[in-house]
């Protein structure tokens, strides 16, 4: 079924990953999803259930074996690196597991390049403060990642995912290291982004606490979409 | 633990290598470089030997003793005791000294023996002569007439003598002459001259003595000496004893050199407190001459290894730093898991002990190519192939090869001390903890500035102090070479703070203009400037010690050979013997005007010398002289030179950057006036002559003629400004001399003949004129060959070695420049797979990624290159000028040029050109082989 407000559509994924002794690994069999428009949508599996190859494939960092991507109407999976690339750049925010700042810069600068990448026009600085405090950082802007605490670190990463107004997010596991409070502190801000800006958000937990706060549940098991 | 090390290695294996190399090539130099002087020496030695043997026609291994016994010495006296005990030491003389023994010649003998022949002759009253036997005479001389010695029993001694005591003496053969002072059973001696002998082989070294200086000596057979003389005790006349102890000087090997020498001189002191005996050799003076050489050529060659080993080092304790950061983490898990801090040292002990094994495995070998590399050098970076070193594995080699291993072990082991110590939370804490290194907080980049300079300035304060140590012939001041070496390192640390200002001086004028990439980029670059500080440093030390050594190699090469072409003048100047009318003054009326008169030798054979191009010929007087402005009767020394301006134009290849116009026009003022002579500066300035003035000259016969001075010349082929002599007291005296160059034409016409010098130009090689010597017989008083003045200067120890150890200083430098750059870049990328996969991520095209990197190779490396090349120029010109002093002859003739050759500059920038290329071909296949998600992944570890 396909869903007309669907900002992201993945139909029939398969990632196949070759083995040593010449046999395949299916890490994605046969994954079909749907993620609405300014909707929070959860991709909930298992450590190892093929959440991250999912979330990779759909937003074009990765090539599914079988099947296609359309974002937005258009093709992703077929599409060259340099406009995936700008696609990106411009409509696409990352919020990695890995939290993935980028050490050299403080938590403003951070925030800043993902403006600069998508040529921002306007008072970069502004939007830089704007989003901070918006994860409740405002009074960090000009701390290095490293003097900054894990949830401190995956806030400044939200802001950078959406300081330059994508319209969609990913977040892999963005609450996987954090504790209960940081972590529902995370998902208010993605449900405030939703409502305010109107973000499409797909995140990906193994938390199951926040089942009934995604407007949309996937569940991977083994590859493998669960009803 | 051997099984977990070896896994660890392997899983490192390109670092490993890196590691490897750099070992390998210390030891291979550290061993190779004293395998080379030992052989080098030992080469120089034999050769002096040799020398000496042709020159001298005597072997320098001999001694000489010489013992007097005045007459009527008792048995047991002392005297007598030290006579026969000469003669035990020159029996015992070639064991004492450890040296074979090729033959022991005694010569005893009576002196002050009066003959007179039995029968008397009217031409033939009586002689005094000198009695006695000279050992091994049978076999080494020939009979001319008569017969050899032979026992009688009517007590008549049979005696031979020499051909020249035959004729001088006026013997006859078989005439019996009567000894009045020696009695036999009462009777006065009575001897018989039966031969005559002279050397059967002239080339033969037991007549050190030559049959001719036997010309007062009657020779009998040892036996019938000692049955004469007995112990010698009561003799009437004085007796004198000869002993000549000739041994092999082959078997001389330089480290018994002082060993030898202190024999000798211990024999010497000996002898001297004992009345009567003397003690004399001839290798103690060039074993003397040969330490001191020794000391010299070891001690240069060691001063300019100083930089290669300080860079190997370096690189083997940034590589192994670079491991250590890699294994940090590694290190840390192991520790919290209660591994002690001498497990982890162990681990790191037995690494670095296995690359040393391994690194001693290849190196030694391979010490031995180092030392023929070294032995072959001509010049920078160029090799011939000459005779072989003897290389020998010496204890020092080993004993260097070891200490390098001690040296790069600890290099290994002792950045893995501060690791070990680190717990995991503690390493967490320390890599937030980012500030100024500590010698930047310390100013040490300054300091050694600051020492370095003052360095320089005190030597060139005190270069008459450099001078001297040359008069001396000491080597390189050690201080001197070391003060370069520190300022490069100053230069190199200085860049650690310059570099990151540069690129923050670029990144703030454009701040607000910078695409992602390249904002990223300089953040990326002044952020990490920590990190980058072993790359930066090394770059510019490698490159600035590669350029420094290029340099006074070649400085140093050039300005010796450009010395020697210089004081030379032509490719061969000869001259030929002068015949004069001298001998006709003897004994002339003293009334009566004396002329002197030359018989010039035929000039005109040279002119058909087929391999000579030009030939001219130049009066050059170096005992001449001339008046002073002041006081015209007052002459001063002076060279004299006189020359035909054209072909002397053509014959002489002068450097003519020394004069302010080429030297042609000098020619060209002087060429229209007979008269007009070029005098030197120096009487400009000291004696106070204007052009114009006239100047009279005298030949060393005290031939005089004027001249009109047409110029003032600060250089002249073959002419020396200044002398510097080395004064009893230690100080140097600086003395000015003067020239002045006439026509040699004038001079002739005013003069007649008088003895000139012939200069050629040669076609080629100079082979023809010693063809030409051969075949005509012709002898000269003076001879010079350019080039086998040069071919002598590239065969010294001391330029070989130093040519050598520079070249391959040179090549290490760029070799470790290379892989050090390789290495530090290729683990830069590496280790931000994960930062380049967030970049891909948020956006960025390769191409952005790539001129990022290029970006940061342009502010790190290139600014680094451009850096060390400029330190290297710098230093160049700073320190050349002082460390040429210890290479150059007592007088810097020529001003001293700093000689890049363009080659070495093409050669240094091809390198780092393919390095630069390598590294982005390198760089780019590794950026092209990250997958973003696994890059990403990466970062979930």
């Amino acid at each position: 079924m396909i869903i007309k407000e669907a900002i992201l559509s993945a139909q029939h994924i398969t990632k196949a990953y070759p083995l040593p002794d010449g046999g395949k690994l299916l890490a994605l069999n046969d994954v079909s999803v749907e993620v609405p428009r300014g909707k929070l949508t959860i991709l909930k599996g298992r450590s190892g259930s093929g959440k991250t190859t999912l979330m990779n494939i759909l937003c074009g960092l990765d090539q599914p074996t079988e099947g296609t991507v359309e974002m937005d109407g258009k093709e992703i999976t077929e599409m060259a690196d340099l406009d995936l690339t700008r696609l990106r750049r411009k409509d696409i925010g990352f919020v990695f597991q890995s939290v993935a700042l980028i050490p050299i810069m403080t938590a403003a600068e951070n925030v800043e390049y993902a403006l600069r990448l998508a040529s921002w026009q306007g008072d970069r600085q502004a939007r830089v403060k704007e989003c901070l405090e918006m994860v409740g950082l405002g009074k960090r802007m000009s701390h290095l990642p490293n003097e900054m605490s894990g949830g401190e670190q995956q806030r400044v990463a939200i802001a950078r995912a959406i300081a330059h107004g994508p319209k969609l997010v990913f977040a892999d596991e963005p609450t996987g290291e954090l504790d209960t409070n940081t972590a529902l502190q995370v998902v208010k801000i993605f449900k405030e982004l939703n409502r305010t800006q109107g973000v499409t958000i797909l995140m990906t937990t193994h938390d199951k606490g926040f089942m009934e706060i995604g407007d949309r549940v996937y569940s991977l098991e083994n590859g493998v979409l669960q009803e | 633990m051997l099984r977990f090390v070896l896994r660890k290695m392997l899983h490192k294996k390109w670092l490993m290598a890196a590691l490897l190399i750099g070992n390998i090539l210390l030891i291979a130099i550290a061993a190779g470089s004293p395998m080379y002087t030992d052989a080098a020496l030992q080469r120089m030695l034999s050769d002096t030997m040799t020398d000496y043997v042709v020159q001298n026609g005597r072997y320098p291994t001999t001694v000489y003793l010489l013992s007097t016994l005045n007459p009527n010495a008792r048995t047991g006296s002392a005297a007598l005791n030290a006579f026969w005990e000469e003669d035990a030491l020159a029996a015992r003389l070639p064991e004492q000294l450890g040296l074979p023994s090729r033959w022991l010649v005694r010569n005893i003998f009576l002196s002050d023996a009066t003959i007179r022949p039995e029968e008397t002759r009217s031409n033939f009253r009586s002689k005094t002569v000198r009695l006695g036997f000279l050992s091994g005479l049978d076999e080494h001389a020939e009979i001319v007439s008569g017969r050899l010695y032979q026992e009688r029993q009517d007590g008549v001694v049979e005696v031979v003598v020499s051909q020249k005591a035959f004729i001088s003496m006026n013997l006859m053969l078989g005439e019996t002459y009567t000894v009045d002072s020696m009695t036999v059973e009462g009777k006065p001696l009575r001897v018989q001259v039966v031969g005559t002998f002279e050397a059967a082989d002239s080339g033969d070294h037991y007549w050190y003595k030559a049959p001719n200086a036997y010309a007062d000596q009657l020779l009998m057979s040892e036996n019938a000496f000692a049955a004469l003389t007995g112990d010698l005790s009561g003799q009437p006349c004085k007796v004198m004893g000869l002993w000549f102890v000739i041994m092999d000087y082959e078997g001389i090997s330089i480290d018994r050199a002082q060993e030898l020498y202190d024999v000798s001189q211990a024999l010497r002191a000996q002898h001297k407190q004992v009345i009567g005996v003397s003690y004399n050799d001839y290798f103690a003076d060039i074993l003397e001459a040969y330490m001191r050489q020794e000391t010299k050529i070891t001690v240069t060659l060691r001063i300019l290894q100083v930089p290669i080993y300080a860079l190997l080092v370096a690189f083997i304790f940034m590589v192994a730093g670079q491991i250590l950061s890699m294994e940090q983490s590694e290190i840390s898990v192991i520790k919290s898991r209660g591994a002690g801090k001498h497990q982890i040292l162990g681990i790191y002990l037995v690494q670095s002990l296995l690359v040393a094994a391994v690194s001693l495995a290849v190196g030694l070998p391979l010490a031995a190519l180092v030392c023929q590399v070294l032995g072959s050098a001509n010049a920078f970076l160029e090799f011939v192939s000459r005779r072989a070193l003897a290389v020998r594995y010496t204890g020092t080699v080993l004993l260097y090869a070891l200490g390098a291993a001690v040296l790069s072990i600890a290099a290994m082991v002792l950045p893995a001390l501060r690791y070990a110590k680190l717990t995991i939370v503690a390493q967490k804490q320390k890599k937030r903890k980012s500030g100024a290194p500590w010698f930047q907080r310390f100013f040490v980049d300054f300091l050694l500035l600051a020492v370095s300079l003052y360095a320089l300035y005190s030597f060139n304060a005190q270069k008459a102090d450099l001078a001297r140590r040359v008069l001396e012939g000491q080597g390189l001041d050690p201080l001197l070479f070391l003060a370069s070496s520190l300022f490069i390192v100053s230069l190199g640390l200085l860049a650690l703070r310059i570099v990151p200002a540069v690129s923050w001086l670029v990144y703030t004028i454009g701040k607000k203009h910078w695409s992602p990439a390249l904002y990223s980029s300089f953040l990326w670059v002044l952020r990490t400037r920590s990190q980058q500080g072993y790359i930066v440093a090394f770059l510019v030390i490698t490159l600035a010690i590669g350029i420094f050594n290029a340099q006074t190699a070649r400085t140093v090469n050039t300005a010796e050979e450009e010395r020697i072409a210089y004081m030379s003048g032509a490719d061969i100047v000869l001259q030929e013997s002068w015949m004069d009318n001298r001998a006709e003054s003897v004994g002339l009326n003293p009334s009566l005007t004396f002329k002197l008169h030359y018989f010039e030798p035929d000039f005109g054979k040279y002119l058909a010398l087929d391999g000579a191009e030009v030939v001219t010929k130049v009066i050059r007087d170096s005992e001449a002289s001339c008046n002073t402005k002041q006081d015209t009767t007052a002459y001063v020394n002076c060279l004299l030179m006189g020359i035909n301006t054209r072909e002397f134009g053509q014959c002489v290849d002068f450097k003519t950057e020394l004069l302010p116009v080429h030297w042609y026009e000098y020619l060209n003022a002087m060429a229209p006036d007979p008269t007009a002579v070029l005098v030197s500066m120096n009487m400009h300035t000291q004696l106070g002559y204007e052009l114009g003035d006239t100047i009279t000259y005298r030949s060393r016969d005290g031939f005089t003629a004027q001249g009109v001075i047409c110029g003032f010349v600060d250089y002249w082929p073959s002419y020396n400004p200044k002398t510097t002599i080395l004064n009893e007291d230690g100080t140097t005296t600086e003395m000015s001399n003067y020239l002045v160059v006439g026509h040699f034409g004038y001079m002739m016409s005013v003069w007649d003949a008088v003895p000139y010098q012939i200069w050629i130009k040669a076609k080629g090689s100079t082979s023809f004129i010693y063809d030409f010597a051969m075949r005509s017989f012709t002898y000269f008083t003076y001879f010079s060959d350019t080039s086998a003045q040069l071919v002598e200067l590239k065969n010294d120890p001391i330029f070989q070695g130093t040519n050598g150890i520079l070249t391959l200083c040179f090549v290490v430098a760029l070799t470790l420049c290379a892989v050090g750059f390789l290495i530090y870049w290729i683990l830069s990328i590496r280790s931000r797979t994960l930062l380049l996969g967030i970049f891909r991520a948020m956006g960025m095209t390769m191409r952005e990624i790539i001129g990022m990197l290029v970006n940061e190779q342009v502010f790190i490396s290139l600014v680094s290159i451009a850096l060390g090349v400029g330190a290297g120029l710098l230093t160049s010109r700073l320190y050349i000028p002082l460390v040429q002093i210890a290479y150059a002859s007592a007088d810097t003739v020529i001003p001293l040029e700093i000689v890049a050759a363009g080659s070495d500059m093409a050669r240094l920038l091809i390198v780092v050109a393919v390095m630069v290329a390598i590294c982005m071909a390198v760089l780019g296949v590794l950026i092209s082989r990250i997958r973003i998600s696994q890059a990403l992944k990466l970062g979930e570890d």
